[in-house]
């Protein structure tokens, strides 16, 4: 309890507030912006975190990620654009308010709703990762090497359309997280004969060329188009009324506690928590005909849910090392970069950074709040810059991103190089999000693996399925790569009806 | 359309394994048992999507990947960055991410009064942020 307290108390220092607020605005910023999304701005302010201290290099990374899920939906209520997948559902109906000229109740909706769904998941983060990272205390080798597999299996399953793409770019990613030093001889492997890459891939700049470098050249394929404007209506400063707050109150709660849930189930993520908020407002709702016309609870439904997957997937994220989604598998290289290994010791030994972390995630919604309410208007006008300035922007902000890590050149030409390869994974449908996860559990599954041996040269195959823990771990894994499947069986059954 | 790119892929896939699988022949012998593993998961994995491929059905989207691909702007946009990422160390960071800047926003056919702004105020931003709110020492040329 003392830590919570103290967490707040840490949150609430000058810096780490000034530090909120601009990382929010910034994130709203990434998010309302169509072609841009919260991965992508992640990854180019890890480098920036550097020179911070832990906590508030974290709550810089909390506040860009729940700022961009909240700024997605700015773009999709006001131009039909969603500025992040997760918002599309939000599109449905909020830009039917905007063209009734209902703009700002639309944006405070979505704020109001945002705001309600991370608060239910904070609650749901400070309740269940502490537990879950005691339980985390009981893996050994094998129980880590399963964990690695399991991570693997989940991401696959929702991630790409295709089950197999999904499984085959985790397996790239394993081969990659292969280069550098053996972690048993210490002999170098893959490297090319070059010292450079001893140490592996260079986490970060390989991040940023896969999220943020390949971004450019997608953008840069297309023919440039200016920006669609926006259509609020003169006098439309109608805001929401407490009558209507309290039609959307059960809304925000149902969906909050829904995007939590699919939040920390690893692999779901903002887009689908959205479909299912939106789906269960409507069919929990009086005005049923009122959806896909300019129905408040249509908004309130996604909004809550996609921003409640923030706090959500960071449990999983901190207390396993599986982070659920793109977004938290890039915050993860944050953390591990800063030194702080996902698991039991973060509640104990760094339990002061994690618990500021934790408070700083609420004061990031506080803020997310009142930029929203009070300027989500002025984030519209912003958020129209043309992808023919960005485009250089981002190519300079990567370049500077991947040098200030090690200050070394040879990360600024493997980030290109990763960003080149990141632009092909993009147009032949494999996932960069599941590449990175295996990037960063490969390592723990092949230590596992290799202890294991190590220890019962004999008897590896008995020991690795020896444990209950390793069995629950070995059916979920089964289970996740299953049911996708059977899913799409159903799904295209029933549409042959 | 549609199925051909997945022969590419699946073609990629059947390289990737093969250069790695020549790698794993150079380690010693007692380093090899996860990388093989690791093979093992790429090349069952290429078999499967190849024969995912054969089996689909080709009657679905048949969209071209590079469809609304514009040539010329791509290229401008990969050109002008590689001869900015040669040129950070003859010229130093500052001078050759401004000179960036401008001449890609005026190829990208921005106005030239946006341009010149946009270009000043980033190296007045990264200034600020990186020399004197972070203290990262940014690469100096041999030059500059």
């Amino acid at each position: 309890m003392n830590e919570i307290i103290n967490g707040f108390g840490n949150a609430l220092l000058p810096i780490n507030l000034l530090a909120a607020l601009l990382s929010v605005a910034t994130g709203i910023f990434i998010g309302s912006l169509p072609g841009l999304s919260a991965a992508m701005g992640v990854a180019l302010l890890i480098p920036l975190t550097f020179g911070m201290g832990t906590s508030t290099g974290l709550i810089v990374l909390a506040g860009v990620y729940c700022g961009a899920v909240f700024g997605g939906s700015i773009s999709a209520i006001l131009i039909h654009t969603p500025g992040t997948s997760s918002a599309a559902a939000t599109a449905l109906d909020g830009y039917q308010l905007t063209l009734k000229g209902k703009a700002k109740k639309a944006l405070n909706t979505a704020v109001i709703s945002s705001f309600g769904g991370a608060m239910i998941s904070a609650v749901a983060l400070y309740l269940f990762a502490p537990p879950l990272a005691k339980l985390a205390l009981k893996f050994g080798p094998a129980e880590n090497f399963w964990l690695s597999i399991f991570g693997l299996t989940i991401i696959a399953g929702v991630s790409s359309k295709s089950v197999v793409k999904g499984l085959i770019s985790g397996a790239l990613g394993l081969a990659l997280s292969t280069i550098g030093m053996d972690p048993m001889s210490g002999r170098g492997r893959f490297t090319g004969g070059s010292p450079y890459l001893l140490d592996g891939l260079p986490f970060t700049a390989t991040l940023i060329g896969l999220f943020s470098m390949s971004q450019v050249f997608i953008l840069a394929e297309k023919k440039l188009k200016k920006m669609a404007k926006s259509v609020i209506k003169e006098g439309d400063d109608e805001g929401l009324t407490i009558k209507e707050f309290k039609m959307i109150l059960p809304t925000i709660l149902r969906s909050g506690v829904i995007g939590s849930v699919v939040g920390i189930l690893p692999g779901a993520g903002g887009t689908i928590a959205a479909f299912i908020g939106y789906d269960t407002a409507k069919k929990m709702s009086k005005n049923k005909s009122e959806f896909g016309k300019g129905s408040i609870e249509g908004i309130a439904g996604p909004e809550a849910a996609n921003n409640a997957v923030t706090g959500g997937s960071l449990i999983p994220t901190l207390t396993l090392g599986i982070p659920g989604n793109s977004v938290t598998a890039v915050l993860m290289g944050g953390l591990i970069i800063k030194g702080l290994q996902p698991g039991p010791d973060l509640f104990t030994v760094h339990g002061t950074t994690t618990y500021t972390f934790f408070a700083g995630f609420i004061i990031v919604n506080i803020f997310m709040l009142i930029l929203g309410l009070f300027g989500s208007r002025h984030f519209a006008k912003i958020a129209k810059v043309p992808n023919s300035i960005l485009i250089p922007i981002i190519f300079a902000l990567s370049v500077i991103g991947s040098y200030a890590i090690k200050n070394s050149l040879n990360d600024v030409f493997l980030m290109f190089a990763f960003g080149i390869v990141g632009y092909f994974i993009k147009k032949f449908g494999l996932n960069a999000a599941a590449i990175v996860l295996a990037l960063i559990i490969g390592p723990i599954g092949e230590e596992g693996l290799r202890r294991i041996i190590l220890m019962y040269p004999d008897d590896y195959m008995g020991q690795l399925v020896s444990s209950p823990i390793s069995i629950v771990l070995i059916s979920i894994s089964a289970l996740s790569l299953i049911s996708p499947i059977v899913l799409n069986i159903i799904e295209s059954r029933k549409e042959k009806r | 359309m549609q199925k051909n790119n997945e022969y590419i892929l699946s073609g990629v896939f059947v390289v990737i394994s093969a250069i790695y699988g020549l790698s794993i022949l150079k380690l010693p012998t007692e380093d090899t048992l996860y990388p093989k593993f690791v093979l093992f998961l790429l090349i069952v994995l290429t078999i499967v999507s190849f024969f995912q491929t054969y089996f689909s059905d080709d009657n679905e989207k048949a969209e071209g990947l590079f469809k609304d691909f514009n040539v010329k702007q791509f290229g401008t946009v990969l050109t002008v960055g590689i001869i900015y990422i040669a040129l950070i160390n003859i010229i130093g960071y500052f001078v050759s991410t401004s000179i960036f800047m401008l001449s890609l926003l005026i190829l990208l056919k921005n106005s030239k009064k946006t341009s010149i702004i946009v270009t000043i105020v980033f190296a007045v931003f990264l200034y600020l942020v990186f020399k004197m709110f972070l203290g990262v020492p940014l690469p100096s040329g041999k030059l500059f």
